[in-house]
């Protein structure tokens, strides 16, 4: 290596090491944390939109992957939720909110949030409820309670 | 740290498509793995800490959620990334980066190397020399500054450099050789260095 070879290999290992000081600024760590987040939560908002959309086949992940047990053991009203989130009161008869996720988790939930969505009436059979069947097909308004993490916490109809 | 999730093994190719699914702890480690890597790589290439901080943040929002182009057979996962934060890093300054059909030419018409602005007193001396080694490889070419930056300064191999910059391997050699040329010619000016 010859001299000016040499100099302007040691220069660009003086400029290597101080580039490798330079850190990348840790706001942008938190940035795309919290885009990650939303896309997430949005992500899962429009499956439970879609999956209740008339016309469509119910995605059985929603049903099928919640267990029966869930259902008998924990179908119970959640009335300390309803203050926080029930929308004014327009003339419609809510059913009680079925819990869907173990009832402690649910009320360490400080700001769940309420999704509505319809589902096709028949899926009421599902929890248990009854269906009338020259109904089936109409439509059922019904709302989710949903953590801010995007977990389903509970739901309710709306006649 | 801003991501909570733990830390998870795996390579960078099923991270990169977790994170394009959604998972946090996927887009939090490979966040963890390139961040410093891509940031540095834009701020070599243009100087500004305030476009590394943005081409950072567009690459890596980019990549999660219009994933995924990366093919390990095709390069590392620092060369695409650093690959896609250069595509971003050249849209933000087309105005100033023009398609190069004539390289020699191109290098001509940079033969005039303006030093660059003075550092604070309390700066030492070889820091300023480097700040100015830094304008000049800054005063390089586009297509010669870029291979410079990645394989002398960040250490890439050739082939990860040719993956980024989308050329061949040959043509990194011959590139990586004029900058270093062009380089000292313009070191050889700077009486301080």
């Amino acid at each position: 290596m010859n001299p000016e070879d040499k100099s302007l290999h040691n220069w660009l290992i003086a400029a290597r090491d101080e580039l490798a000081r330079r850190d990348a600024p840790a706001w942008i760590e938190q940035v795309i944390a919290n885009r990650v987040e939303e896309r997430r939560i949005a992500a899962q908002i429009a499956a439970l939109r879609s999956s209740a959309a008339p016309g469509k086949r119910v995605r059985p992940w929603l049903w099928l992957g919640i267990p029966a047990g869930v259902f008998a053991a924990l179908v119970l009203v959640v009335t300390v939720l309803l203050p926080e989130t029930a929308p004014p009161e327009t003339g419609a008869r809510e059913s009680a909110f079925l819990a869907l996720a173990p009832l402690e988790s649910i009320a360490a939930e400080a700001r769940p949030l309420l999704v509505e969505s319809q589902l096709p009436r028949a899926q009421l059979a599902v929890y248990g409820l009854p269906v009338d069947p020259t109904r089936a097909d109409v439509p059922v308004r019904t709302e989710f309670l949903v953590s801010r993490n995007g977990r389903l916490l509970a739901v309710r109809f709306v006649q | 740290m801003a991501f909570d999730p733990p830390m998870l093994a795996g390579d960078d190719a099923s991270l990169l498509a977790q994170a394009a699914a959604g998972s946090a702890a996927a887009a939090a480690e490979i966040y963890r793995r390139y961040a410093n890597t891509v940031y540095r790589f834009v701020w070599a290439l243009t100087g500004s800490e305030a476009d590394a901080s943005d081409v950072l943040q567009e690459t890596f929002i980019a990549v999660i959620e219009r994933l995924s182009g990366f093919d390990p057979a095709r390069g590392s996962c620092a060369a695409y990334l650093c690959g896609v934060a250069r595509h971003l890093a050249y849209a933000r300054h087309r105005t100033r980066v023009a398609v190069v059909d004539d390289i020699e030419a191109l290098v001509d018409a940079n033969s005039s190397y303006a030093e660059a602005p003075p550092l604070p007193d309390e700066v030492t001396e070889k820091r300023r020399a480097i700040a100015r080694l830094h304008a000049a490889i800054r005063h390089l070419p586009p297509p010669f500054r870029e291979v410079l930056i990645l394989v002398e300064l960040q250490e890439l191999s050739y082939a990860d450099a040719a993956a980024v910059a989308g050329i061949e391997l040959g043509t990194v050699r011959s590139r990586l050789s004029r900058a270093k040329t062009r380089l000292a010619e313009l070191l050889a000016r700077e009486k301080t260095i």
